[in-house]
């Protein structure tokens, strides 16, 4: 310890020989401005961090509002499509490709239809030799509905006046 | 400061505060080149993100009573080109010019302006061409999808709905009655936001409710079909059809014409042709106002329906001179006479043994005057001078009586002519039945009494009364099968402050089965060429129309039998 002292002694200046430099701090105010310092740049660290989080997660949902709009204008499209099928003017030519007619103004007109007990068009025997598969749409409506029996048919008999 | 911190050496701190400046360092790197050197690369590689859209709400669709689409949101499409991007000009130009309907030159000349970073091609183009032109998938042609609004029965209930403009806002009927509630709320966007401490905020979208209307999309379409063939048949300006449930107020259908196609706003060739004339254009009613004369005296035992008074064939009120529609005199008449030959001597005798007050009273009790609060958008409540107004005069009380010097709109007639069908209950009238949202019913309309008008009872015997006088009045308003109850009009029109003889509003307004009320309906035809009454034109629409929607709505005849096996 003795030699230390006398290394100094010799190798710095005695202080009230040498004037103050204006810059120079003492330690206990650079320990200050270096906590300063460290808690600033950790302030730093973590706002850069979250910004950093924050450009990734954009980048992301800005991805993902990509897919929501693909998604939004699929979503527009297939709306107008079922619109588009369900219009009056498309189920009247499908009607009228199933032969249905206008009804004609006034007079007689089948307006309920009875069934007395709807039989399964699969359920009933191919008596007749034809497979269900050769039965026509409108046959296998018809069953369906029990309109096979006209006798058990209501007809509202709407007469003239 | 404690003495293990006054120990620490400053080489070590500064060690520390090196390496996180170093760490910050690192991270401002990368954010600058994500942030600033390869924000474009960023950008480019989500095409099409712009605030508003991406997540937008969309415009809340409307529906029949059935569940049928009448206005659906749909796209629209901006189409435009970056010049310089684009190699082979000549292709784009020949396979965009078919979809775009533009000729081949003009794409050209646009495609070959080098000097220009982008070119607009075409504006508002349809859902279908846009995913056309996409599908091709030309480098350099760009499509900024905007909503829009389609609407798949075209012209068939156009008056009923309004449209939407660009911004999608909505203009007349439904559209712009519910506007607000159609309409959904835009989310908050992250895009273009600072990135501060913490991720923006980006809000749901709201899409707007969707609304099913009272209106039946077969009723309104035969309704508008019905009108548009009248108004051929007998070269008519402009008319109108309204049915109504009596029972509930609920429209089922109204018909306007000259109508257009919401799709095509372009083609539109008037303003005019915006205008619902069931709700805004108030007329004179002529004779069928005559239901509300006799029905109200009536009501108030002013007269019995087989009262009689001597017809003279003139007659004079306030210094006027009043004649019967054809000139005649009819000698003798009953109540029921007035309303079988419609006679305007009957009216004025009937109104001036109800009493100017009581007189109008009734009408204003009818709802003449006010708007009946319908929800559509435009709605005009009429014009009925009355008593004691400056403009008013002692002979408007005898022309009231036989529904001219006053205008009314047709839905006003309509719901004064329900009210006899309902009882003597007067509804108020409306189209929306019910608002959905996020798949909930938030909103049920329920039908309101607006108020008795007349006693069930008058109601009752007046129905009786026309329908005895409707036969004689017009056979061809007879609906096969089935008792009905109505009454003609034939208004002449004012023009240049004197009544034409040669232009006329014929109309006919009745309701069905008139014991049981199914159907309230009014046929209004404006200035018909070829036959110039009421009971000629009007009544065999209304006749017709009557038919097919008791078939539709299988409305039985009153002579229904059932056949047995």
């Amino acid at each position: 310890m003795a030699s230390h002292h006398l290394t100094g002694s010799f190798t710095y200046p005695r202080r009230e020989m040498v004037a103050r430099s204006a810059t120079r701090v003492d330690r206990r105010t650079l320990l200050l401005i270096v906590g300063l310092l460290t808690l600033a740049a950790l302030a730093g660290v973590l706002y850069l961090s979250q910004a950093g989080v924050a450009a990734e997660l954009r980048y992301r949902l800005y991805a993902r509002e990509d897919e929501a709009r693909a998604l939004w204008e699929q979503n527009l499209m297939l709306k107008r499509a079922i619109a588009d099928a369900d219009r009056l003017e498309v189920a009247e030519a499908q009607a009228n490709r199933l032969g249905m007619v206008t009804a004609p103004a006034g007079g007689s007109y089948v307006a309920v239809a009875v069934p007395e007990a709807a039989p399964a068009v699969a359920a009933r025997p191919a008596s007749t030799g034809q497979a269900v598969g050769d039965v026509s749409y409108l046959e296998r409506l018809a069953a369906e509905l029990g309109w096979d029996r006209l006798d058990q048919i209501l007809v509202l008999n709407a007469e003239h006046h | 400061m404690s003495a293990e911190f006054q120990k620490t050496k400053p080489s070590r701190l500064a060690f520390l505060a090196i390496f996180f400046a170093v760490m910050a360092a690192v991270l401002v790197a990368r954010l600058f080149y994500w942030q600033v050197l390869r924000r474009d690369d960023v950008l480019l590689n989500t095409p099409g993100i712009e605030p508003g859209l991406g997540s937008a709400a969309w415009r809340g669709s409307i529906f029949d009573a059935h569940g049928h689409y009448l206005a659906v949101p749909s796209l629209i499409y901006d189409v435009g080109a970056t010049p310089r991007s684009i190699t082979d000009t000549q292709e784009v130009a020949g396979r965009l010019a078919p979809i775009l309907g533009i000729p081949q030159d003009q794409l050209l000349e646009k495609l070959k302006q080098n000097d220009l970073s982008y070119v607009s091609l075409a504006k508002g183009v349809s859902a279908d061409k846009g995913q056309a032109i996409k599908a091709l998938n030309f480098f350099g042609i760009k499509l900024d999808a905007n909503p829009g609004r389609y609407y798949p029965e075209g012209s068939g209930a156009a008056t009923v709905l309004g449209f939407v403009n660009s911004e999608q806002r909505g203009y007349y009927g439904v559209e712009e009655y519910y506007d607000s509630r159609l309409r959904g709320s835009l989310t908050g966007n992250a895009a273009g936001s600072p990135v501060l401490l913490g991720l923006p905020i980006v809000r749901a979208p709201r899409n707007g409710a969707d609304l099913v209307l009272t209106i039946d999309r077969v009723v309104q379409l035969d309704a508008q079909r019905r009108l548009e063939k009248a108004l051929k048949d007998y070269q008519a300006e402009s008319g109108c059809i309204i049915v109504m449930n009596p029972r509930t107020g609920a429209v089922l259908a109204i018909a306007s014409a000259p109508t257009y196609d919401p799709n095509a706003l372009s083609q539109v060739s008037s303003d005019a042709n915006f205008v619902d004339q069931a709700v805004s254009v108030p007329y004179e009613p002529g004779s069928v106002f005559k239901m509300v004369t006799l029905s109200s005296a009536l009501d108030a035992g002013a007269i019995r329906p087989e009262d009689t008074y001597v017809d003279t064939g003139k007659v004079e009120v306030g210094g006027r001179i009043f004649e019967n529609w054809d000139h005649r005199a009819y000698g003798v008449t009953d109540m029921t006479g007035i309303l079988a030959h419609s006679l305007n001597l009957g009216a004025i005798e009937v109104a001036r043994r109800l009493g100017t007050d009581r007189f109008y009273e009734a009408v204003q009790r009818f709802g003449f005057g006010e708007t009946t609060g319908i929800d559509l958008a435009g709605e005009v409540p009429g014009e009925v001078r009355m008593p004691g107004s400056p403009n008013w005069y002692p002979a408007d009380f005898a022309a009231n009586s036989f529904g001219q010097g006053l205008a009314v709109t047709p839905i006003q007639m309509i719901t004064a002519v329900a009210a006899l069908a309902n009882d003597g209950r007067m509804m108020r009238p409306y189209v929306v039945d019910h608002m959905v949202a996020d798949g909930q019913v938030i909103w049920q309309a329920q039908p309101q009494m607006v108020r008795q008008v007349v006693s069930p009872e008058t109601a009752h015997e007046f129905t009786d009364m026309l329908i005895k006088a409707m036969p004689v009045e017009t056979s061809l308003a007879v609906v096969p099968g089935y008792t009905s109850a109505g009454k003609t009009g034939t208004a002449q029109i004012f023009i240049n402050g004197r009544y034409d003889d040669t232009a006329v509003i014929a109309s006919f307004a009745g309701y069905l089965p008139a014991k049981d009320p199914r159907l309230a309906i009014l046929v209004k035809l404006d200035r018909p060429k070829l036959q110039a009454w009421g009971s000629r034109c009007a009544a065999p629409v209304w006749r017709d129309l009557a038919l097919d929607l008791c078939a539709y709505l299988g409305i039985p005849p009153d002579n229904a039998q059932i056949e047995g096996r």
